[in-house]
């Protein structure tokens, strides 16, 4: 195999044949078609009042009642976007979506074929003449068929003032066309220039994580009925509450019911995305997880990116100075901080900052429980500040952390690279220690590193469950904390469902992204 | 340029320094309205459904905003709340109480005998509610006088006084304008609670806080307190940092070393006060020897009970008498066996009933049978105290020739093999001893505590789901006696019942009692006055958020932090903004 073989095979399209015009051409409508797809089915199965209430939920849910902008762009957008009957017709603003589809896919292909052949692979233009022929005709034909169609639908309002069969048949129609057209050309490209290898090693490690999640959720299904106890055991030792209620109680909640049945529902609910019912909180779980989540991820969220960016660069400074009294104090730090529980860190930050900062008057003293003040009254930055504040001493405990553990990764690999020839010479070629430090040394350092990062998330949600609480810090730890305080089995079940998803997904990404990187797996 | 940044950051912090400026007055003698308070929670809550909630933590909310009829006060007598008056039929079947007029909810509208009987029918109606009397089974008629603003209830048999006054009329009285549009109680979580009770719901910000504000139409005097803010804070460390630093204004059931602390600073105040909480040893006695008597005699003669609770306990509660009653209440039997700690006496029980070391010389005795009188003791892993307690008593019966086996496992798992769950558990029984507490039983000043406790009629007692498990006769007995006190209204006749029980219990052993939990509050002293307290509570008790008030208007006060990052950043704009000008 010569150096060009070699080449070829890097990336998700052989590196010959053109990957942007696959996505001209064959994602970009399908994915337009998709979308066309889906408002036309909602517009063409509601009435305006459903569309009206469907967007009007959506608003209250997502950005409160009170977003007067939002509301009227939704507003317009949707009279917009809606297709079915209409009582009174407005010439043109009624055009239906998949027309506009079919005339963007039309514009967009002869723009990005006109660009591509002109700009960027003029020696290539022969190569693929008769299929760029072929593909142009057919959109503008069908194009062409389409427009004319839409216009004679608007000039005959009849058509859409009652559900006409023939308007309803037209549109289906056009939206067939359009991802017929979508489809055949996003399928020849697929065939004929995938990388196969790369295609199944993925296909491998999708259906690797789909039967993993799968073994995950009847898991944590079957951990928690196995266990003793019911929810109702919150009423144990107390004398006021009658046995015979609790009983009423696990009947009312079927959990008497035989585990199959119980495992077939639950199991029905995860698919539809619905991960149960909290009798406790006497919410739904994706209800309670959602009010929960936001916080959890600002604070690991934050902490994750630093503990990436600044394990990544410290890790790869103390490596490239080996032996230097910054380095010896690196690892005596690591040792050190490592060798105490990460709650017992925590607990120690509350007594010195929180505690005997704001007992001995030191000028800055940080708050020991909650994300932020329940009786602060302000409002915009200062609200700002305070839940900044407020996340400032677990932030800093979940980011020491992290960051020590990915210095000490880079620099173990980055100490690696060190020794190898292509360092060597690169030092030979007169390149400064910078340039050896960030082009050759970091970047082949840094690959494992960011995979293992990649992997990490989910491990910091279960990471950051005792400092949530040690913080008092709302978030996943918090209500996983609580859930089994009180045996909310259900909720508990749904929040291992996410972590297990968000633990998967990052594992699965990764991969992916370590099939992309690494050349052996394409090309062996 | 240094210096002028320097300058420009001192006149920023002081200018932000001078907001945080301060008002103070004198002392004043009365109460007043203000301040605010914040008390910590171990827990958040999950409802605020005042028929379904499950833990004190959400009641102990739920009783800041709504009302009962009658409330305890700290001396566990009835206190007017809702009813200003009562008064009963001679044979104490029929009960009025007399609604105090001017009682209004939270949104202003008026409370009425409509809301009370409204209550007092859905609790008829639905006998699954957990927060429900038990009185209601025997609810046979609600009678209303809406001109003496008067509601009567009628029973089917003659309660006692104390049935009606501590049990009955101190459930919570909802608003029937928002009860009625609920469909499904068991569903409705209450999230923003409407009640008529001394505080009115502001906020809930699930896994952080409840706020509360002072209700200014509140019809008793009081409450003073402006906000009242309950915030999640697990763990007790981080509570006593807050109290020190006066975040909080008190905290419960510090462990010593804590509470050793609070004890030298001179803004905490330190209270203890006992539980009704008895800590007790479960020999199972569908086992042998368990259901030899002189055994079981023997095994609590053998147990310092005072050593555990001074050690275990840290020197909190009491040593729980051999009746399962508490010691300091109105019914207690002072004359009933107390078997005081006495090695040789327990060694004398366990030779008089042949349970002696006849096989070898291990040092373990034999039952009559020649098995070794050894025994695994079940114990909440989760509870290290408890877990303490258990190590005490394993070393206690090593010295008069029984061997105990620890077994800590988690609570859930050793309710189900001591039958707490009742039903049809495999394991159910499956153990020789375990350690375990009730809480509750009111046995200090409730007549009925026995009933509930020993009688066969009810769950504690009885056959299907017996914890410790009766042996023959006494059985019937107890239960004769229990059922006898439910039906006497004469205090002189209850005693006297209530004594030959506890004779009967005491004797029998059907528990093995160990200690009498106590609690300790840790409060400051140094902002708010008005705490009230008594022998069975802490400073955090309805009465006191009824009288607790500010010694001095508070100083408002700009966190320092917020003052530097204010200041810091006031800093960069500035210094960018003259870096551009140039």
């Amino acid at each position: 195999m010569n150096m060009r073989d070699a080449e070829v095979k890097i990336g998700f399209f052989n590196r010959e044949k053109n990957f942007s015009l696959f996505i001209i051409v064959g994602a970009l409508p399908l994915l337009l078609t998709i979308s066309a797809v889906v408002v036309g089915a909602i517009a063409s199965l509601a009435t305006p009042q459903e569309i009206q209430s469907f967007f009007n939920i959506k608003i209250n849910s997502f950005f409160g009642s009170n977003n007067l902008w939002f509301r009227s762009f939704i507003s317009d957008l949707k009279d917009n976007l809606y297709l079915g009957p209409k009582d009174v017709i407005v010439s043109g603003g009624t055009a239906s979506i998949p027309m506009w589809m079919a005339l963007g896919c039309a514009v967009l292909t002869i723009v990005f074929s006109i660009i591509y052949v002109v700009v960027v692979k003029k020696d290539k233009i022969e190569e693929h003449r008769r299929f760029f022929k072929l593909s142009s005709g057919m959109f503008w034909f069908l194009n062409i068929i389409l427009i004319l169609g839409e216009l004679t639908t608007i000039t005959i309002p009849d058509w859409k003032t009652s559900q006409h069969p023939a308007y309803l048949a037209k549109m289906i129609l056009d939206i067939l066309c359009i991802a017929t057209i979508a489809l055949l050309v996003w399928s020849y490209y697929v065939w004929k220039y995938i990388n196969w290898r790369l295609v199944k090693y993925i296909v491998k490690k999708l259906l690797f994580a789909l039967v993993a999640y799968y073994i995950a959720i009847t898991l944590v299904f079957i951990i928690y009925r196995v266990m003793p106890g019911d929810p109702t055991f919150i009423f144990a030792t107390q004398r006021d509450v009658d046995p015979a209620v609790t009983q009423a109680l696990i009947e009312r909640w079927g959990l008497n019911e035989p585990l199959w049945n119980q495992y077939w529902i639950y199991l029905g609910n995860v698919l539809q995305g619905n991960l149960g019912y909290s009798y406790l909180h006497m919410k739904y779980v994706n209800e309670i997880i959602a009010d929960f989540v936001p916080w959890s991820l600002l604070l690991l969220g934050t902490a994750f990116v630093l503990n990436s960016v600044i394990g990544i660069v410290l890790g790869a400074v103390v490596a490239w100075r080996r032996g230097s009294k910054l380095d010896s104090a690196f690892v005596l730090t690591y040792n050190v901080y490592n060798a105490i529980p990460l709650f017992f860190v925590g607990m120690i930050f509350i007594a010195v900052f929180g505690f005997m900062a704001r007992d001995n008057g030191w000028l800055i003293y940080f708050p020991i429980f909650g994300s932020y003040s329940a009786s602060f009254t302000g409002g915009g930055l200062m609200k700002f500040l305070d839940i900044l504040w407020h996340m400032f001493l677990p932030l800093l405990v979940l980011v020491i952390s992290g960051v020590l553990g990915w210095s000490w990764f880079m620099r173990g690999n980055l100490m690696n690279v060190k020794t190898e020839d292509y360092i060597q010479t690169a030092k030979a070629k007169g390149l400064n220690d910078n340039q050896v430090l960030f082009k050759h040394g970091f970047r082949n350092a840094a690959l494992p590193v960011i995979t293992s990062i990649g992997l990490s998330f989910g491990g910091l949600i279960g990471g950051a469950l005792l400092i949530e609480n040690v913080f008092a810090y709302k978030g996943m730890g918090t209500l996983i904390f609580g859930a089994i305080q009180n045996k909310d089995y259900q909720l508990l079940m749904g929040t291992f469902i996410i972590i297990a998803g968000i633990t998967l997904l990052g594992l699965l990404i990764a991969e992916i992204f370590y099939g992309f990187v690494d050349p052996r797996i394409k090309a062996e | 340029m240094k210096n002028k940044l320097l300058i420009a950051a001192a006149v920023l912090f002081a200018a932000l320094m001078t907001t945080s400026s301060s008002m103070s007055v004198l002392a004043q003698d009365d109460p007043f309205v203000g301040g605010s308070i914040t008390v910590a929670s171990g827990t958040d809550p999950l409802t605020l459904n005042p028929l379904t909630y499950g833990s004190i933590y959400e009641g102990y909310i739920i009783d800041f905003v709504y009302d009962a009829l009658i409330a305890l006060d700290t001396e566990n007598n009835p206190m007017p709340i809702l009813a200003e008056s009562w008064e009963h039929s001679t044979d104490n079947t029929v009960w009025n109480f007399t609604i105090r007029s001017g009682a209004v909810w939270h949104d202003g509208i008026p409370l009425t005998l409509d809301d009370v009987e409204y209550t007092w029918n859905l609790k008829l109606g639905d006998a699954g509610l957990p927060r429900r009397s038990w009185l209601f089974d025997d609810l046979i008629g609600i009678t209303k006088f809406p001109a003496e603003n008067k509601i009567q209830a009628e029973f089917d048999f003659s309660p006692k006084s104390a049935d009606i006054l501590l049990d009955f009329a101190t459930g919570t009285i909802l608003p029937e304008h928002i009860w009625d549009a609920v469909g499904d109680i068991y569903s409705f979580n209450n999230e923003e609670p409407l009640g008529s009770g001394p505080f009115v719901f502001e906020e809930w910000e699930t896994g952080q806080f409840i706020k509360l504000s002072r209700n200014p139409n509140y019809f008793l005097d009081g409450p003073w307190i402006e906000e009242l803010i309950v915030q999640l804070i697990p763990s007790t460390e981080s509570q006593y940092y807050a109290l020190s630093t006066g975040e909080i204004e008190m905290m419960g059931g510090p462990p010593p070393e804590l509470e050793a602390l609070a004890e030298v600073d001179p803004n905490i105040e330190v209270h203890e006060f006992y539980q009704d909480y008895i800590m007790y040893l479960t020999m199972n006695q569908r086992r042998y020897p368990n259901n030899v008597l002189e055994f079981r005699q023997a095994v609590l003669t053998g147990i310092n009970r005072d050593e555990i609770v001074d050690i275990a306990r840290y020197g909190r509660g009491l040593t729980c008498p051999a009746s399962m009653s508490l010691p300091y209440g109105l019914y207690y039997n002072p004359d009933i066996p107390q078997y005081d700690y006495d090695v040789a006496a327990a060694k004398a029980l366990l030779d008089s009933i042949g349970f002696t070391d006849d096989i070898g010389s291990d040092g373990i005795r034999e039952d009559a049978n020649g098995t070794d009188l050894s025994f695994e003791l079940l114990v909440s892993a989760e509870a290290q105290e408890s877990v303490d307690t258990a190590k005490l008593i394993e070393d206690y019966m090593a010295d008069i020739g029984v061997e105990v086996t620890l077994v800590p496992i988690l609570f859930d798992l050793l309710w189900t093999y001591v039958g707490g769950p009742g039903g049809t558990y495999p394991d159910k029984y499956d153990y020789d001893w375990a350690f375990l507490g009730w809480v509750g039983f009111w046995s200090d000043f409730y007549p009925n505590w026995a009933y509930w406790m020993f009688s066969a009629d009810r769950w504690w007692g009885s056959d299907e789901v017996n914890i410790p498990g009766w042996d023959g006769t006494p059985k019937d007995d107890v239960t004769a006696l229990c059922d006898d006190i439910l039906y006497t209204v004469n205090e002189t006749e209850i005693s006297e019942k209530l004594d030959e029980i506890q004779m009967i219990v005491a004797t029998d052993l059907p528990y093995i009692p160990i200690n009498v939990l106590g609690g300790v509050a840790l409060y400051r002293t140094d902002e708010f006055a008005g705490y009230v307290m008594g022998n069975t509570t802490g400073p955090d008790n309805w009465m006191t958020w009824l009288n607790l008030h500010l010694i001095e208007p508070v100083e408002t006060e700009v966190a320092p932090a917020f003052t530097i990052i204010a200041a810091v950043v006031s800093v960069f704009a500035v210094a960018r903004f003259r870096k551009r000008k140039k």
